[in-house]
């Protein structure tokens, strides 16, 4: 008897074992060899640097940590899906995914700092989404290393960089898309491999509700895909799984009685409502200077020639039967970002992976392609026999119609490499240029000094004004959670604003970081009581310089005579003065 | 107290979930993968050997006068060389023994006649008398009004020699959607347990057997004794005993030689069919052949098989029990959530029967209508009450000793409702 590892296994058993693994690994040589050191580069690029690059914005991604704090320690409100009330304003598969990640990590121990566990978790889905993109395009019929640059085109744009870093809802729920299509591809067309492809789906759509735009491209694909036997099958099996566990979400509510709007209780309805109907529009995307066009036009100077490679190809695309259902899964997203609703920045991360894609299949389909190169030949071959007759001696050696097939093929592929060279040309100089600043730039040193600031000065028992970026590690530091508010819950929470009737008066300090800036200038009428309490407050300590410092200010009684460089924005209207109860902007 | 009742509650509901998680499995076993649902759904196309077995096909009638005459002509224009029909009639039934003697005096060579003098009356009695009277190597059983493919005999006989099987089991489809609002759900568990779930039973080498176009080697049946004349699932019993004692059973589907038949005409008559299924499956349960499988896996899926009318009995009743108590009472959230599962894996259910609807339709050229897709979909419920209801009164019965046979009448309906033309290929 042999022993491997803790198993017990006959010498027989052993070699058969060994030459199982000798198998694996010879099959998958070229993909080990190429992927692995590219999901490497993937993990550098996207690692280094990542808790400082891109700056804190944006406290989405902390608002989902808080949530995952809330699910984990069971400390939120109302069943703990969040710290204040959970009112659907997104699908909550995203935050209870990562709580087996923070709690194994133990994330949220006094000290740890949650923008950085955040930042650590986006580079884990990163890589196994590169991965997950590797594996479709080798589905989809690519080459080895056309999948393997489809892994690149994914994840080292700068514009990659800018999103993917970032713990947004999307990112998390980036991979479970891409492995529903990578099941959907399966190459058996096993009946419970659809079934799984159907469960990815609605994993993904769970995590965030915008992936529902991929359900045609799906289905298309599971209609190819499927045997036209067991076809009707693979297509239930996998709309009902998906359908089914979709479902689990509306009965959440119902369970909770929350599913139509009424009084005194948040609802799913009512958030839907919210979301389609009354949430600021972005604009046309073809109007000069609204949010929509602004953002596109942000996207695609990030990282033209993903946008237009992606776009170029799917006409190419139509000639792969395999491959055309990523036309559904690249065009129904953008022909919904020129629909004039909301649309958020993040909406991006679902596309990047499917323009990579695109672009590598129609390369792959170029690549392989004989049309081109077969016709060469043959005019090739017309030429050379009319110069034969024309004078037979200077062409004594025979030049077959075969050779010239080889040969103009051997251009082709040549030429077609010559092509990837002028293409990288255009964008890798640029792609260079971003990912050092990426990988060098410290927009969040600022935003870290005044947390530190804060933990030293600030009593544990004082009320605190802050952004999602500083709440979880200011409760897991020991202040009280019900004294530390998020910024947005004083104006929209009814059990904040009934543990806090005089509104931003209770508050003792309110910490001015770039998420708070950006929201007061955006929406100063969604929380008044924010700009009260900086209208209200003194600087206690300043971090940075220009518009964008980081200020810890105190809340007092008087209007204030040193408001933060950007206060008021422009287009607000003056600051009240008055004296009763909660402060409303005039 | 409220802890121990939800902690019993999630441990049904688990329970629940196997259950159909079991369910779902064999129903779409033969869908798992483009060539197994051409292997166990093409067993005409492997090839057809010379016909290299004889057949004795037993029939047994009571108060079938108005469909017999029919079968036995069709049964008598079979397409193989060598074959006999034993027609067995009850003492008591002047009208369908003068249809079986008119059978006979046409085709005198082919049809012979045996009366069942037994009391009580019951149809593994019947086949007992008429395997007296069988002298070829195979015996075949159909019902009275078996709608046969002419062509089921050489597939049978090809089966066999491929094979090398004691016992082969053919298709059977009902055929009448639309006669009563529980044949469409009736029509699909035949396509599902034909189609599906039997290929998944054989493979572990536990097949209840079903009542016709099933077929023995004469010389097995006699050594074991025949049916056991007093067991209502006699078709399941001998199944059971036969697998136990080595015999090797195969299945063999092709839907171009299915035997079509109706759903029972009443829903009386569908009750007491079920009952007596039920029952049967009781009673094999505890006659206790089963435990004589060789491996425990064997065992355990027999147990499971026999008491499945039950399980699905009571797992029917709690699934909507459960939707019931979601609503009114209250409960942890997290197992309200859980308790819905089963109810969404019902959900499952009723899409799998959905795409098996369009199929049964295309393979078998029935007409349906979108409607019928809407009634599938509302009668889930009460189709499911009534197998609750059916289980019960089965093991009511069982427990009282009551096992008088519950005969199905039918009328022919499924030859009508059968387009002219062949099965598609």
């Amino acid at each position: 008897m042999a022993t491997v590892g803790t198993i017990s296994l006959a010498p027989g058993e052993r070699q058969a074992v060994l030459a199982g693994a000798r198998d694996w690994v010879g099959v998958h040589l070229t993909a080990l060899v190429t992927v692995t050191p590219m999901l490497v580069v993937v993990g550098v690029v996207q690692g280094v640097n990542t808790s400082n690059w891109p700056g804190y914005t944006n406290d989405d991604p902390a608002t989902y940590l808080a949530r995952a704090w809330a699910v984990q320690t069971g400390r939120g409100a109302h069943h703990s899906l969040a710290p204040y009330t959970y009112w659907y304003d997104h699908v909550p598969f995203g935050w209870i995914q990562i709580v087996p990640i923070t709690w194994v990590t133990h994330a949220f121990r006094p000290g740890a700092i949650a923008d950085v566990t955040g930042r650590q978790i986006a580079l884990g889905y990163v890589v196994v989404g590169a991965w997950l993109v590797y594996v479709v395009a080798r589905r989809l019929g690519c080459a080895t290393l056309w999948a393997v640059a489809a892994m690149g085109l994914f994840a080292l744009s700068p514009l990659s960089l800018q999103y993917l870093r970032q713990m947004y809802i999307d990112s998390l729920g980036l991979p479970w898309l891409l492995a529903a299509f990578a099941l959907a591809l399966s190459p058996n067309r096993r009946l419970w491999i659809f079934a799984a492809s159907g469960a990815c789906l609605a994993g993904a759509c769970l995590t965030k509700e915008t992936f529902v735009l991929w359900l045609p491209a799906l289905v298309w694909l599971v209609w190819v895909r499927a045997d036209p036997q067991t076809r009707r099958m693979c297509l239930t099996a996998f709309g009902g799984v998906t359908l089914v566990l979709l479902l689990l979400y509306p009965m959440y509510a119902v369970l909770k009685g929350e599913l139509v709007p009424g009084k005194g209780h948040v609802s799913l309805i009512g958030a839907i409502e919210w979301q389609l109907a009354q949430r600021a529009a972005s604009g046309s995307v073809f109007t000069r200077g609204t949010d929509a066009n602004q953002m596109v036009l942000g996207w695609f100077n990030g990282n033209r020639f993903l946008w237009a490679g992606g776009l170029l190809s799917l006409p190419v695309i139509m000639l792969r039967r395999i491959a055309r259902p990523l036309v559904a899964a690249l065009g129904v997203p953008v022909l919904y970002m020129l629909h004039p609703g909301y649309l958020p920045a993040m909406f991006i991360i679902g596309v990047i992976p499917f323009a990579a894609l695109s672009i590598v299949c129609a390369a792959d389909i170029i690549w392989k392609s004989s049309v081109v190169p077969d016709l060469v030949a043959g005019i090739a071959a017309r030429v050379t026999k009319l110069w034969r007759a024309r004078e037979p001696a200077r062409h004594a050696r025979r030049v077959t119609k075969g050779d010239l097939v080889d040969k103009s093929h051997y251009f082709w592929y040549f030429g077609c490499l010559a092509g990837v060279v002028v293409a990288c040309t255009q964008f890798v100089p640029s792609w260079v240029s971003g990912d050092r600043v990426a990988m060098t730039a410290n927009d969040a040193a600022e935003l870290r000094a005044a947390e530190a600031w804060v933990e030293i000065h600030v009593p544990r028992t004082d009320t605190l004004l802050v952004d999602d970026n500083l709440w979880i590690d200011l409760v897991d530091d020991g202040y009280r959670k019900d004294n530390v508010v998020w910024f947005w819950e004083l104006d929209s929470d009814p059990d904040v604003e009934r543990r806090f009737p005089e509104g931003w008066r209770q508050i003792d300090y309110v910490v001015v970081t770039d998420t708070v800036i950006v929201n007061v200038e955006a929406v100063p009428t969604g929380i008044p009581s924010v700009v009260e309490a900086i209208a209200h407050s003194t600087a206690m300590a300043s971090f940075g310089a220009g518009p964008d410092v980081v200020q810890v200010r105190k809340v007092g009684a008087a209007l204030t005579d040193d408001p933060p460089p950007w206060f008021p924005p422009s287009d607000m209207k003056p600051i009240s003065t008055s004296t009763s109860g909660k402060g409303q902007p005039a | 107290m409220a802890d121990a009742a939800f902690a019993a509650y999630g441990l049904i509901t688990f329970c629940l979930l196997a259950v159909c998680g079991s369910t779902l499995w064999w129903m779409l076993h033969a869908w798992r993968q483009p060539e197994l649902h051409h292997e166990t759904g093409n067993d005409g196309f492997s090839g057809r050997n010379e016909p290299a077995h004889s057949f004795s096909l037993l029939v047994p009638a009571r108060h079938e006068e108005y469909v017999l005459g029919a079968t036995l002509a069709r049964l008598g224009a079979l397409d193989h060389p060598d074959f006999e029909i034993v027609v067995v009639v009850g003492h008591d039934d002047p009208a369908t023994y003068r249809v079986a003697a008119e059978a006979m005096e046409a085709a005198p060579d082919v049809v012979r006649l045996v009366v069942d003098r037994s009391w009580p009356k019951s149809k593994p009695k019947a086949l007992n008398t008429g395997l007296e009277f069988c002298t070829k190597e195979i015996v075949g059983i159909f019902d009275a009004e078996d709608e046969v493919s002419l062509e089921i005999l050489r597939q049978v006989d090809s089966a066999f020699t491929r094979q090398g099987a004691d016992v082969v089991q053919a298709a059977v489809q009902l055929v009448t959607m639309h006669g009563r609002w529980y044949s469409l759900r009736n029509c699909l568990e035949y396509l599902f347990w034909f189609r599906s779930r039997i290929h998944a039973h054989a493979r572990a080498g536990v097949v209840p057997l079903g009542g016709n176009t099933v077929f023995v080697r004469r010389q097995l049946l006699e050594d074991n004794g025949g049916w056991n004349g007093d067991c209502l699932a006699e078709d399941c019993e001998i199944g059971v005993r036969l697998s136990s004692r080595g015999a090797r059973v195969a299945v063999s589907y092709d839907p171009r030689f299915a035997t079509r038949e109706e759903t029972p005409t009443s829903f009386r008559a569908f009750v007491r069919q079920r009952t007596r299924w039920s029952q049967g499956y009781l009673q094999v349960f505890r006659l206790g052949h089963w435990r004589a499988l060789p491996t425990r896996r064997q065992r355990w899926l027999a147990a499971y098989i026999l008491l499945f009318p039950m399980v699905q009995g009571l797992a029917g009743l709690f699934v909507i029990a459960s939707v019931a108590t979601i609503v009114f009472v209250k409960m942890p959230l997290v197992l309200a959530m859980f308790t819905t599962l089963p109810a969404f894996f019902q959900l499952l259910v009723i899409g799998a029967e959905l795409a098996g609807l369009a199929e049964l339709c295309r393979t078998y050229y029935l007409r349906h209508r979108w409607y019928d897709y809407v009634s599938l979909v509302i009668t889930a419920i009460f189709y499911q009450l009534v197998l609750a209801f059916a289980a019960g009164r089965a093991t009511w019965r069982e427990f009282r000793g009551d096992r008088g046979w519950e005969k199905t009448a039918h009328v022919g309906a499924h030859r009508a409702a059968v387009l002219p033309g062949p099965v598609e290929v």
